[in-house]
């Protein structure tokens, strides 16, 4: 079991830029469309609504699959690895769309016209007026996302994707001490989820002053 | 004509898929309810509420598919004959029970306090008091958040191909490495989980609707 450790530790690593490389694609991604699907012209707004309801209603796993075996039939060959930070990345930018489209929403209509009124441009106002607000009350639930994501790279394992969970499983048959092995990798879950509610946390205080 | 003919010839191989992930929706659905109000339950009670809190925090942190490892290749291990299918289900209430009684929680907190004073001061009993006025009201403020959490209950049952029960998308994946139209196949199975999680929000919106 303890020689398995280094191996364990890899998929460990693999994990963490999986996901790392995930959450960041998918929080810019989805604060752009989020901040169009807020504001921007009314069929963009449509068809953003329309896609975030489609793909929120298939499962992860569905959608890496798709991904997976899609791209090389329009001629786009890709490694397994490319595949899951794209499927990733693009599930859970429609997370990141509903939570940041949701914070906009939420603040009054009148912040928005009032950065008009005193003559700043569209994009000004959002970025100095919306934004800013806006974010305090996005923390909290794309904080939750994040631990979603970090949760779903372990599903990349049933598409073939050596990372955590694969490496466990492999080395649970090997040892035969499953309880050791999945145990460890609870474990490993655990203190990465949970570091990221901390921080998560931390900066929802920070910026919660109002 | 490929992609449709390939649709066509392996469709009824995925519905016959899932028949074991509606089952697999079903158990876990009604378990998971009643679990999550035996946890939220252990989470107001005194002392014990410490240990609902790691239990919720453990569960809401780690992984669905690791937790059906564990469980799985435990069960073997220690030669407890729950198989796959049991496994899978036991993993996805231990998960969503802990989600559910989160729900729960917040639902009844959102009814005003005066009412159980306001019980109290007619003579009701706790459990009258929990039962004719607290309960109602909670359930309509609990039905909305609890249909995403079914919804997101049945986009988990996929993780159960993970460990090898036969349901859609493992039933799916076996099919495609015999097809060269793959995607096609998860096309399928991505418009059947459209429509199962579109006819549970349809029948959740009607229920809400009555309740009010």
């Amino acid at each position: 079991m303890a020689s398995y450790i280094p191996y364990l530790l890899e998929g460990a690593l693999f994990t963490i830029q999986y996901a790392v490389i995930s959450i960041i694609l998918s929080t810019i991604f989805g604060f752009v469309f989020g901040i169009l699907g807020a504001l921007g012209p009314k069929y963009i707004k449509r068809i953003i609504y329309t896609v975030v309801v489609i793909v929120r209603a298939i499962p992860v796993l569905i959608h890496l699959f798709l991904i997976y075996y899609f791209l090389p039939t329009i001629g786009i060959s890709i490694g397994i690895a490319e595949a899951v930070i794209i499927g990733l990345s693009t599930y859970f930018t429609t997370y990141n769309i509903e939570s940041v489209r949701g914070a906009i929403l939420a603040l009054p209509r009148g912040q928005m016209e009032a950065g008009l009124a005193l003559g700043l441009s569209k994009i000004t106002a959002i970025r100095q007026i919306i934004l800013p607000q806006s974010l305090k009350l996005a923390i909290p639930p794309l904080v939750n996302n994040w631990v979603t994501l970090v949760k779903g790279t372990s599903y990349a394992s049933i598409v073939g994707l050596f990372e955590m969970t694969k490496a466990a499983q492999q080395t649970a048959v090997r040892t035969f001490a499953p309880l050791e092995v999945f145990g460890i990798t609870l474990i490993f879950y655990f203190i990465l989820c949970y570091a990221i509610t901390r921080i998560g946390s931390y900066y929802e205080k920070k910026y919660s002053f109002s | 004509m490929g992609i449709i003919n390939t649709l066509i010839e392996y469709f009824p191989d995925l519905l016959v898929g899932s028949v074991t992930t509606i089952w697999l929706c079903f158990f876990g659905i009604i378990f998971s309810l009643i679990w999550g109000f035996l946890v939220y339950l252990v989470r107001e009670y005194k002392y014990l509420r410490y240990v609902g809190e790691v239990y919720f925090e453990f569960m809401r942190n780690t992984p669905l598919l690791v937790q059906m490892l564990f469980i799985y290749f435990g069960s073997g291990y220690l030669d407890i004959p729950i198989g796959a299918f049991g496994s899978a289900l036991l993993a996805l209430t231990l998960q969503h029970g802990a989600f559910v009684s989160e729900l729960y929680k917040a639902g009844i907190k959102s009814v005003p306090v005066g009412n159980l004073d306001a019980s109290m001061a007619l003579g009701m009993t706790d459990v009258q008091s929990m039962k004719l006025v607290i309960f109602p009201q909670a359930i309509r403020n609990v039905i909305p958040p609890l249909s995403n959490q079914v919804i997101l209950l049945v986009k988990d049952t996929t993780l159960a191909s993970g460990i090898s029960v036969m349901e859609v998308t493992l039933t799916g994946k076996v099919i495609a490495e015999r097809t060269t139209n793959s995607f096609v196949i998860f096309l399928g199975i991505a418009i059947i989980y459209l429509v199962i999680n579109l006819t549970i929000s349809v029948i959740m919106k009607r229920f809400e609707k009555r309740q009010n």
